[in-house]
């Protein structure tokens, strides 16, 4: 399984084996009981389900980190793909300010 | 294909989770049974990941083991009942010692959870077929549900889906609309709209779990150790007491438990008043005598002595007619001997005496019998029987007659006996109520109560605030769906370096995150103001109003304005650090200057309309949707739909007429509203376009339709 992969059935998976793994963690850790983990299972069970896309599935899992904040580290897979993408965006940025620039200095 | 990707760091990796449990078995049954669950509940999620299987597989396993079963419903009750309530073959008992008010809750907690068990069973059924892809029946003919036939099944789905629409709080919210449907058709509706989301069963299960533990949080009430001596010294007399009337009454032959009880209820009171062993005969006899209708003692008591006197009588009258005649024939022959003549008349004087008085004696004594049968309306026979009845019950109770005339043999010992006992148990009340006030106990048993009772409001709003979730549920659905959405156009226009779109984006996903109802931490708070006021404008302007708030929510000013602000942001020079940036006016631009700004305010314009297209029904929803939602979170707010001081009725028309499109747009929703539609169809349910109630199942089917879950088809499979 690659995780940087963009098929979104394989990022599907791969974030449920991670919060399979944070889940197991929290129980371990006294940090979520058995029923708080049930509920959240409920949440991420039919939030898996509805998902047709990355962007529902961040959503999902920002909602899920609001009340069952044990999930927070599944957040970190996005969250450094989000700061490439605004690199790229400022990099886009800057090279248009700079192709203005020329055209005004000619 | 989405351009999003994750990146290669896992967290299972970063926290250097083992993959192995290693725990001492010994320990384990050292654990609480809840710690114990756990433990287990790990193990098995650790397995299914060590066994490499499908991670949503492993998660759902987990789900389709949560259910609230009979024994669970069971423990539940013994949270009521000031601690008195225990489990006795499976289920939950309160012994009649407790006090009133504790039997009170108890008594008030098993018929709700009667209620809410009703509604858990038959919605586990329903979520359980979906989730193991079974048909309704192959699950609830199985244990833990065991419903033998269709007929049962139909009056458990029958009880459960009345137990919804009965509940007060829950017609609040569904109250009127509901009312033009027959009692069929409303238990469809709530079925097809309700009943069927796993989402309703998962949300009443989390609430019965919670009042189940803090039940099994509250403290055992304790008394004093003189009160429970005093108790237990009490419930042993009293015990002894009860077997002593008994033999009693056994030994008199009484036998039947009917007629000791009476018994013993007429004679309670002068055990009460302290009589003592000869007085308590004496009741006893007159108690048992009335029993036998013999309610005329002297009557027949006299009716006997006047018998006895007239049998005697009549024996010894003849007698003395015999010894007269001797006496007058020895007169005759006598002589003259002066002193025995003497001696003979003078007997036959006293025997002409007697034989009067005893003549005398016979005839009133057999007046007084038929005087006694007369007064009495009885025969010979009848004083008869009860005379030997009488007998009998006295022979009984006070013993039979001795030679010395006196009764002997009776129940007078017990009797006294019953007295003492009654005394012990006086002086014991005596005791217990000189005892100092036991502060503690009973401040910890009065504690227990009220908490008690303010769990008892909790349970009783179980399937209401169960319902209010799923509202509340749905409408999260929507708001992440919208925010998806946001998320992936921010994506878009970051990638196009359009930062006036990005900025606008933003603004808006934070609005829809924040402005109505804020579910970002566990702390909800509804902004019922803005809530109206948006759903105000809505209903008046229709699309201009909505794009009246969508201006507001991006931070588009008013044209002026909007043109001040771009002729700052264009013309003025950099602000220095931790200085404001200096104003530039519109009006104070040169022409050309002008004209940038000009082309600037256009291509805003240009991106908000195009950004407003793109969003518009996201929007529009999410307000709507919020006034169900808020509408559903009664403890914050009491909203009625149309009417109030909410929206009133001719808002509430205008606003269903001006956005009846969404109850048909967005395809996941209108599919699923189609299908539930043409489920109630079937069943003879048809909703008018303008319908509350098509608007409320729009409400309740969330964003992506009922649930947009594939359970969810599944269940209409399954059911239909």
């Amino acid at each position: 399984m690659d995780p940087n992969s963009t098929d979104f059935s394989v990022q599907k998976d791969a974030l449920a084996k991670e919060l399979l793994g944070l889940m197991i963690r929290a129980l371990e850790e006294g940090k979520i009981t058995e029923d708080e983990s049930n509920k959240a299972t409920a949440f991420i069970v039919e939030r898996f389900d509805q998902a047709q896309d990355i962007y529902y599935l961040k959503t999902s899992i920002e909602r899920l980190v609001a009340n069952w904040p044990c999930f927070q580290p599944a957040l970190l897979l996005f969250k450094t793909e989000e700061a490439e993408n605004q690199d790229q965006a400022q990099l886009l940025a800057a090279q248009k300010q700079l192709e203005e620039l020329k055209q005004q200095t000619i | 294909m989405a351009d999003t990707k994750l990146v290669e760091t896992g967290s299972a990796a970063l926290a250097g989770i083992s993959t192995e449990a290693k725990v001492d078995p010994g320990i384990l049954n050292k654990l609480s049974k809840e710690k114990r669950d756990e433990f287990n509940h790990v193990a098995e999620l650790r397995k299914q990941e060590r066994d490499g299987k499908d991670p949503m597989e492993a998660f759902r396993n987990t789900l389709s083991r949560t259910k609230f079963g009979k024994d669970k419903i069971e423990l539940t009750n013994t949270a009521f009942g000031g601690g008195e309530a225990t489990i006795n073959n499976g289920v939950a008992e309160i012994p009649d010692t407790a006090s009133d008010e504790a039997k009170a809750n108890f008594k008030k907690g098993k018929e709700i959870n009667e209620k809410n068990s009703s509604v858990l069973t038959y919605t586990q059924v329903l979520k359980e077929a979906a989730r193991e892809g079974k048909t309704v029946q192959e699950i609830y003919t199985k244990p833990p549900y065991s419903i033998r036939t269709t007929t049962e099944w139909t009056k458990q789905r029958n009880d459960a889906l009345d137990a919804l629409l009965k509940d007060g709080k829950i017609l609040k919210n569904f109250g009127n609309e509901l009312n033009g449907l027959s009692d069929p058709q409303k238990r469809d509706y709530i079925d097809e709209v309700l009943a069927k989301d796993p989402a309703l069963n998962e949300a009443i299960i989390t609430r019965m779990e919670e009042i189940k533990k803090t039940g099994e949080q509250f403290k055992p009430t304790t008394e004093s150790e003189e009160k429970k001596k005093l108790d237990e010294d009490k419930t042993n007399i009293k015990a002894e007491l009860d077997k002593n009337f008994k033999f009693i009454l056994n030994d008199i032959g009484i036998k039947d438990a009917t007629e000791q009880a009476a018994i013993i209820t007429s004679l309670q009171p002068y055990l009460d008043a302290g009589a003592d062993g000869g007085k308590l005969q004496k009741e006893l006899l007159n108690i048992v005598l009335e029993k036998e209708g013999i309610t005329s003692t002297g009557d027949i008591n006299t009716y006997q002595d006047a018998k006895l006197a007239r049998a005697q009588t009549e024996k010894q009258l003849p007698v003395l007619e015999k010894q007269i005649e001797d006496l007058k024939a020895e007169l005759k022959t006598v002589g003259k001997d002066e002193k025995e003549r003497k001696r003979i008349e003078k007997e036959l004087l006293d025997k002409q005496r007697e034989y009067n008085t005893a003549g005398s004696t016979f005839d009133t004594a057999g007046g007084v019998m038929d005087y006694l049968k007369d007064k009495t309306k009885q025969d010979d026979t009848w004083f008869n029987e009860k005379s030997m009845k009488l007998s009998e019950i006295r022979d009984k109770i006070q013993g039979e007659i001795q030679p010395d005339g006196k009764r002997s043999g009776g129940i007078e010992s017990y009797t006294e006996n019953l007295a003492n006992q009654q005394k012990s148990l006086n002086e014991i009340d005596k005791k217990i109520t000189d005892l100092p006030p036991a502060a503690d106990a009973d401040k910890e048993k009065a504690a227990r109560l009220a908490a008690e009772s303010d769990l008892l409001l909790q349970l009783e709003d179980v399937l209401s605030d169960s319902i209010s979730e799923v509202l509340l549920k749905r409408h999260e659905e929507l708001k992440d769906l919208e925010e998806a959405r946001i998320k992936k156009a921010i994506e878009e226009a970051t990638k196009a370096g359009d930062a006036w779109s990005v900025q606008a984006l933003e603004k808006y996903s934070e609005a829809l995150k924040t402005r109505y109802i804020d579910s970002t931490n566990k702390n909800i708070v509804t902004h019922k103001d803005t809530i109206r006021d948006d759903a105000v404008t809505l209903a008046h302007d229709g699309e201009n109003g909505a794009k009246e708030i969508f201006s507001e929510i991006t931070g588009m000013e008013d044209e002026a304005a909007e043109k001040d602000k771009i002729a700052t942001e264009l013309f003025s020079p950099p602000a220095a650090s931790g200085a404001r940036r200096v104003i530039t006016r519109y009006s104070s631009l040169t022409d050309v200057q002008k004209h940038q700004a000009d082309e600037t305010y256009k291509q805003r314009v240009e991106k908000l309309n195009e950004l407003f297209d793109k969003n518009k029904e996201g929007l529009e929803a999410t307000i709507i949707k919020s006034v169900f939602a808020a509408r559903g979170i009664k403890e914050k707010l009491n909203i009625p739909l149309g009417g109030g001081d909410f929206l009133n009725n001719n808002e509430w028309k205008m606003l269903q007429e001006k956005f009846s499109d969404l109850l048909t747009k967005g395809s996941p929703v209108s599919a699923e509203m189609k299908k539930v539609e043409e489920e109630l169809q079937k069943k003879g349910v048809k909703l008018g376009p303008d319908s509350k109630l098509k608007w409320l199942m729009w409400a309740l089917l969330g964003g992506l339709g009922a649930i947009g879950l594939a359970e969810a088809n599944l269940i209409k499979k399954v059911v239909s």
